[in-house]
């Protein structure tokens, strides 16, 4: 049963990532979100190639291709997290400049708690080189999801909007990278006991994600905005100037 | 020995576990709270309505620091504390409201931008400039406003910080076109 759940699982990710991968082709979104798309990509090719070795039993080769897939991923994701935060800040000139100075020092700092977290920790599988990959993978997720928060924190503390696909495909990496990172945790610490049930939960929150992509680039709203009347007059340079000033006392 | 090295060991582990299930809440909760901003927006509504007038020049009285002096010599010490913080915490109302202000611009400014054409769009991206400005100083000036609330008698400035603010915004050279962008949001002909 379970096994069936996650072979379901598998292929209707695969085929569902297949329109996505149509959809930013004839949109030409590509050309926004690059990293994605080649994500996506990277998503099908490893999908093809691992199932195949899945169901023809060939053990040796599915797990040399999953661990050079991972760390192929791996790079993906962090690069679709760079370009989530490009994204935000882009169309703010004024602080433009902000966003890889946080997304720089947000990295030192994930990855150095990611180091922390791999020094401290001990896993319970027995064959080692397994413990180190998911360990590895734990600390991918730790970097990962510690970017997307604090672009969640600084946009919500500018006021940041975000567009909709960059909202959905935040959202999908979040959900999949939260859940990753507490399956991985487990199966870490665990070992082998709890594989089965950590893997379906971990497909069932890809599934999920895959959905949320699917959101970000086929269900786009209609763009709704105020009204045409102007607002109040509001002086936004005269606070800009008495802030500084207040700074500057 | 070996008994005290498994429950450190385990101990350690279990906190790994709690600080990365606390760190997908909140990942969770801040993308939640980034969709429910985005959704709620200002659509719909009337802007008029949203926007809170603030005089600029009583706030700027209520961080004079000239009556900051006045009162700290001719007040004893403790009442002084007490009326600095009712003060202070005066101006943070203000400079929250100055902060909800701007990012009701900041949404408003991206909307012209997007559904307005030429000079209108491009005042409409220095409306949204002088915004985010706007709102990254509130939090540099809450952040001082907390600390002075919590040590009234300290005589505290962020000069360097906002040299380098200045600099940035002599960088991008926007002040200067944002004179005229009062008249931005009326209609156009």
């Amino acid at each position: 049963m379970s096994n069936f759940a996650v072979n379901a699982l598998w292929l209707f990710c695969a085929s569902l990532q297949a329109a996505i991968a149509y959809r930013m082709w004839q949109r030409k979104n590509y050309r926004d979100y690059p990293l994605f798309f080649a994500y996506t990509l990277e998503q099908l090719v490893r999908f093809a190639v691992l199932f195949y070795c899945y169901q023809l039993h060939l053990q040796t080769n599915y797990f040399h291709a999953y661990a050079g897939f991972q760390a192929i991923e791996a790079i993906l994701q962090i690069g679709v997290v760079c370009e989530l935060f490009s994204d935000v800040f882009r169309p703010y000139e004024g602080i433009r400049q902000i966003g890889p100075s946080i997304l720089r020092w947000a990295s030192v700092f994930f990855l150095f708690s990611a180091i922390l977290v791999a020094a401290y920790s001990t896993g319970a599988d027995s064959y080692k080189y397994l413990g180190q990959m998911f360990a590895m993978e734990r600390s991918v997720e730790i970097v990962q999801a510690g970017l997307l928060l604090f672009l969640a924190l600084a946009s919500s503390l500018l006021a940041l909007e975000w567009k909709w696909q960059t909202l959905w495909i935040a959202f999908g990496f979040g959900l999949f990278s939260g859940v990753n990172l507490i399956a991985y945790t487990i199966r870490f610490q665990f070992g082998m006991s709890s594989q089965h049930q950590l893997s379906l939960l971990s497909n069932s929150a890809y599934a999920v994600a895959v959905l949320c992509w699917v959101r970000a680039f086929y269900f786009l709203p209609e763009e709704s905005g105020p009204a045409g009347q102007p607002p109040a007059q509001w002086d936004v340079h005269s606070w800009n100037r008495a802030l500084l000033q207040l700074l500057r006392r | 020995m070996e008994q005290s090295l498994a429950t450190t060991v385990t101990e350690m582990n279990l906190i790994i576990i709690i600080a990365v299930t606390l760190l997908a809440a909140l990942l969770g909760l801040a993308l939640y709270r980034v969709a429910a901003g985005r959704t709620s927006g200002v659509g719909g509504t009337n802007p008029k309505a949203l926007i809170e007038p603030l005089d600029v020049l009583a706030f700027n009285n209520l961080i004079d620091p000239a009556e900051e002096n006045f009162l700290r010599e001719n007040l004893p010490a403790s009442i002084f504390r007490d009326i600095q913080r009712l003060r202070l915490r005066a101006a943070i109302e203000y400079v929250m409201c100055a902060s909800g202000n701007a990012a009701l611009l900041i949404a408003l400014g991206k909307h012209l931008n997007s559904v307005a054409g030429g000079q209108r769009s491009q005042q409409a991206r220095e409306l949204v400039s002088a915004a985010v400005q706007l709102r990254l100083l509130s939090i540099l000036v809450l952040c001082l406003l907390w600390i002075k609330i919590a040590f009234p008698g300290l005589r505290l400035s962020l000069k360097e910080v906002s040299t380098m603010h200045e600099r940035l915004v002599r960088e991008h050279a926007f002040l200067d076109r944002l004179r005229g962008s009062e008249h931005l949001l009326e209609p156009s002909n």
